[in-house]
């Protein structure tokens, strides 16, 4: 009957996990211990400029603009130019300049402004053999340009430039122009995105750089740089597991409340409080077995005999199996009559003999005690690793 | 075992001759594997005298008795010249010292003087009339027997005659169950004791005497022993402890006793057995300490539940 009462929950515990997608529909990505949406801070811009203010002396502040959009899109050559040294675009006086007069550039300008020393080859060999490329080699090429920029060989401005290179090579063509054109609207458009804060960092020198680090760590009301991203994952390790994150909310009250009315169902019944106790006492009697056999292999011992050792470990096992602790003034016989009846029979047995055979061995000078010491040592060992096995079967 | 304890046993404690007298026969059976003698201490009527007419019967030793008395005199024991008027020289009439096992029963009774010639000869084995030695035959043991609440016309021995004797055996009132078997059995008791035939012959007894000198005693047993005498000295509440020969009666007693639970060599446990009774006589308590009630007993018991046992 116990059972049966207890199953009833499990099984209605079961059903539950069952219907989930039934119930729910979809699955909610969301992860419990988060919040529903990702809070960004109100103003990027705002941080951006405590950074730069932060990072930056006011002399160079100047040179480093940001802007956080192209407020109009660019149709030409020389709105872009426009657009460059207008000084909303963040980059570096350097870059400025080597993007300067971008819309009157010619091929070779443009090519030789290139730092890849590749990127320059492959364009000089286009522009010398004069080839023609199909759209799908075009396409090619700016796949390429693209796999150089993400391998880190060449920066936005070797891109702008090596397509305001082709631009001038396909000047004839005005359905490639366009493409390239904007391809360059999207590098301008990739630099005024996130990665511009990369840009951004690189472009202050690095005395500054480490200056402008320490005085944002000094800034009190400032998150510190040094905040481990851990610190934002969730506390609790098994809300990170994919069936707990993927769970709503009701269903893990459900199946709380499941697991609360299992347990006082069974303490309700007095078997089965018995039983509960009965393996508490059994793991907490395995814990100790385990945690003595971890002492007793990583003590040294201290007697240089072998045999007489092996009874002295023996009785450490008794004593933790017992709780019964052998006093300095005990006699290895008063021990074991101490020890008798509240050890295990065979236990016992095995002890008994390891104490006769110590006894010879040790005060009648029988060597041939030392191999039923020995033997029963091991019998003894073995016989707690039978014990151990069962509790926790 | 040994043959004399195994006997003992059979023929008194197995057979119900000597009710609830086991730890008693042991004792006077270790003192003789020993050879050492044994003072009983115990009020009268607690079977002192036929415990030790009964073993004396069993081993086929001489026993003779002697009832102390204040004028008893030295010659008395050990014996004197008388002149024979038909021979016309001085003939020796030997004392009952002369004996294997002589009971001396209430030996405080005994004026000292009767006493010290009494104790020189237990110490000696041998002793003096007219000159004269005379060696006494071996085995030749004494067992005293004196009542502890006698005061009046007795005279107490002192501490260095005290030591003299191996072990002092403290018999006591038996229980109500061994009183109503006695009560039941009081002529078949003292039938059998007058029936004892002697089962072992004075060799067997010399030779187990010699088996138990064999008797293997580990270094570490010595070390518990030595131990155990120094620690009465040191006790607080002692007055005079253990001496030397303390220590080889510890010694001498553990072996026996070992014999006797059929062993060949001895324990720990043989010295803590019988500690108590070697040591408890021996070891004499501070007079303010034993007024507030503190026994020589009491303090040999805390000595051995402090001294640390031979290890590993």
């Amino acid at each position: 009957m116990k059972h049966y009462i207890t199953l009833i929950p499990l099984l209605l515990v079961l059903l539950t996990l069952t219907t989930i997608p039934i119930v729910t529909g979809q699955i909610d990505r969301h992860t419990l211990g988060f919040p529903d949406k990702a809070q960004l801070p109100e103003d990027v811009n705002t941080i951006m400029r405590i950074i730069i203010n932060n990072t930056s002396s006011s002399e160079n502040r100047s040179l480093i603009i940001y802007s956080p959009s192209l407020e109009e899109t660019p149709e030409t050559l020389k709105d872009i130019e426009k657009l460059i040294n207008s000084g909303k675009i963040p980059i570096s006086t350097r870059d400025l300049n080597r993007l300067r007069d971008i819309s009157d550039l010619g091929f070779i300008d443009a090519v030789s402004r290139i730092e890849n020393e590749d990127l320059k080859k492959l364009l000089q060999n286009l522009y010398t053999t004069n080839s023609t490329l199909t759209h799908n080699e075009l396409e090619q090429l700016l796949s390429y340009l693209k796999t150089l920029k993400a391998q880190g060989k060449i920066t936005y401005v070797d891109e702008i430039l090596a397509l305001r290179a082709l631009i001038e090579l396909f000047n004839n063509n005005e359905t490639y122009s366009r493409e390239l054109l904007n391809n360059i609207i999207l590098a301008l458009r990739e630099l005024e995105s996130g990665k511009f804060a990369n840009n951004l960092i690189q472009s202050i020198p690095t005395p500054q750089l480490e200056q402008s680090i320490t005085n944002i760590n000094e800034q009190p009301l400032l998150p510190r740089l040094s905040i481990p991203q851990l610190n934002l994952l969730p506390t609790l390790p098994q809300l990170k597991h994919p069936i707990l994150a993927t769970m709503p909310q009701q269903l893990i009250f459900i199946l709380i409340s499941s697991i609360l009315i299992v347990i006082i169902t069974m303490l309700l019944h007095h078997k089965t409080r018995i039983e509960i106790s009965t393996i508490l006492t059994n793991i907490l009697h395995r814990a100790k077995i385990l945690h003595y056999k971890r002492a007793l292999l990583s003590t040294p011992s201290s007697i240089s005999d072998v045999y007489l050792d092996m009874y002295w470990k023996s009785v450490n096992i008794v004593e933790a199996l017992t709780g019964i602790k052998r006093e300095m003034s005990t006699t290895h016989r008063e021990y074991l009559e101490q020890v008798r009846g509240k050890l295990r029979k065979d236990l016992l047995h095995i002890f008994a003999n390891i104490t006769k055979a110590y006894e010879t061995y040790k005060y009648a000078c029988s060597k041939n005690s030392a191999i039923q010491i020995a033997e029963n040592y091991k019998r003894l060992v073995s016989g707690i690793n039978v014990k151990t096995n069962n509790t926790s079967s | 075992m040994s043959r004399i304890f195994s006997i003992v046993k059979r023929e008194l404690i197995d057979k119900e001759v000597l009710i609830e007298k086991d730890l008693e026969l042991k004792l006077i059976v270790s003192a003789i594997l020993s050879r050492g003698h044994v003072l009983m201490e115990g009020v009268p009527g607690v079977a002192k005298t036929y415990t030790c007419k009964a073993i004396a019967r069993l081993l086929g030793l001489n026993f003779k008795r002697v009832q102390m008395t204040p004028d008893l005199l030295p010659s008395d024991i050990i014996g004197y010249y008388v002149y024979d008027q038909r021979s016309g020289v001085f003939v020796l009439r030997k004392g009952p010292i002369f004996t294997n096992i002589l009971l001396v029963d209430e030996i405080n009774r005994a004026s000292p003087r009767t006493q010290s010639a009494l104790l020189e000869a237990m110490q000696e084995r041998q002793v003096t009339i007219e000159g004269e030695n005379f060696k006494l035959e071996e085995p030749f043991i004494v067992i005293a027997t004196q009542n502890p609440i006698e005061m009046e016309g007795v005279f107490p021995l002192p501490e260095a005659q005290v030591d003299r004797f191996l072990v002092k055996v403290i018999t006591g009132y038996t229980t109500h169950e061994g009183l109503v078997k006695i009560a039941k059995r009081v002529d078949e008791i003292e039938e059998a004791i007058e029936n004892l035939k002697p089962i072992l012959s004075r060799e067997d007894v010399l030779e187990e005497i010699k088996t138990t000198r064999t008797i293997h005693v580990d270094d570490s047993i010595y070390e518990y022993i030595a131990n155990i005498v120094e620690e009465t000295r040191k006790h607080p509440a002692v007055r005079l402890g253990a001496s030397p020969r303390a220590a080889i009666a510890l010694v001498k007693m553990a072996k026996a006793w070992a014999y006797c639970e059929k062993r060949n060599y001895v324990i720990p446990d043989d010295v803590k057995a019988i500690a108590k009774y070697v040591l408890a006589h021996r070891v004499l308590v501070k007079p303010e300490l034993e007024i507030q009630g503190v026994t020589s007993l009491r303090i040999i018991e805390e000595v051995l539940s402090k001294i640390p046992v031979p290890k590993p």
